[in-house]
């Protein structure tokens, strides 16, 4: 039997915050996948990697996240695939997910967006603008990196 | 087939496609208006080479992006070191479709990629003997030359731009 310590009155979510949030970035890209964790790292999350869709949703199987960064064009299974495989897992309906991508045009945009994507974020990545949608997403707003 | 118009539109966004995507990684491009007479094989020769095949709206073609290793030395993506040279080049082989692909949306040209790749050279030779005809756009940097290229068909006639086009644009974020 496992003994368990006495509860204290610390509530959860103090307990929750002095945790760095975990986000995935997917991008078949190593280039891209360094700039992100090397930003994201800087800002204070944990961040894990994944080279495309299939070893993404494999990841998140053993890995709860705040977000994921997904690019679009990827080999064996691509952005909106994984997506739409994510929307459809009662587990990761809920995980945010933010697009990065070399794609511009408003119906791929559009396609992403019914799909559930929270964003949608042309490359070449600017790293203040990538901190501000990922606390954005992540629900700790823009003060936090102030 | 292309028209001079057309011609000088597609050296136009080629041109500077590649200038701004190489600013992005802290290295400063310049056109060199006359692009060497050397064969492309041989340009290509010892340097590191993206290529993604490219079809719809005329084209039936590869681009084909090269850079020395002395020009990858002076990289920085943000800052960052870029972890190896190949997978750079791939890269920034994706980041330059992408930006002609938007540019050419705005004259109604929807062209459709394959995953960037790193050619073998005997690939690289098939391409070149296969190819109808070569685009070759040449780039001066303070540590070598980059190179572009076109390899395949390229049928535009027409381009007809149109400001109706709202797509977005290189480093843009939308949240919904």
């Amino acid at each position: 039997m496992i003994e368990r310590p006495p509860a204290t009155s610390t509530p959860s979510f103090a307990v929750e915050a002095k945790l760095p949030k975990k986000v995935l970035i997917v991008d078949d890209s190593g280039t891209i996948r360094q700039q992100v964790c090397a930003v994201l790292s800087g800002a204070g999350f944990d961040v894990i990697e994944a080279g495309d869709g299939v070893a993404a949703l494999e990841m998140l199987g053993h890995h709860q996240v705040a977000l994921a960064i997904v690019d679009v064009n990827m080999p064996r299974l691509d952005g909106l695939g994984m997506l739409e495989q994510m929307r459809a897992d009662p587990r990761l309906t809920s995980v945010p997910v933010l697009m990065l991508t070399t794609e511009v045009q408003q119906s791929m945009i559009a396609r992403a967006r019914a799909a559930g994507a929270r964003g949608w974020m042309v490359k070449p990545v600017h790293n203040e603008n990538l901190i501000q949608a990922v606390l954005k997403l992540t629900g700790q707003g823009p003060s936090r990196s102030s | 087939m292309l028209t001079s118009d057309v011609r000088r539109i597609l050296d136009g966004i080629i041109r500077s496609a590649t200038v701004d995507l190489f600013h992005t990684s802290g290295i400063a491009t310049a056109p060199v208006e006359r692009a060497s007479s050397t064969p492309l094989l041989q340009l290509l020769e010892g340097t590191h080479v993206g290529l993604i095949a490219v079809v719809g709206g005329g084209f039936d073609a590869s681009l084909v992006l090269s850079v020395p290793e002395s020009v990858f030395r002076m990289a920085s993506v943000s800052g960052f070191r870029p972890p190896s040279a190949t997978d750079w080049t791939l890269e920034q082989t994706n980041q330059l479709f992408g930006r002609i692909k938007s540019r050419l949306a705005r004259f109604q040209v929807l062209l459709r990629p394959s995953l960037p790749s790193a050619p073998s050279d005997e690939s690289l030779r098939r391409l070149a003997h296969r190819a109808d005809s070569v685009l070759l756009y040449e780039f001066r940097t303070l540590r070598g030359l980059v190179f572009v290229a076109i390899c395949g068909r390229v049928m535009l006639e027409d381009l007809d731009y149109s400001n109706r086009i709202s797509n977005a644009r290189e480093g843009d974020v939308i949240l919904f």
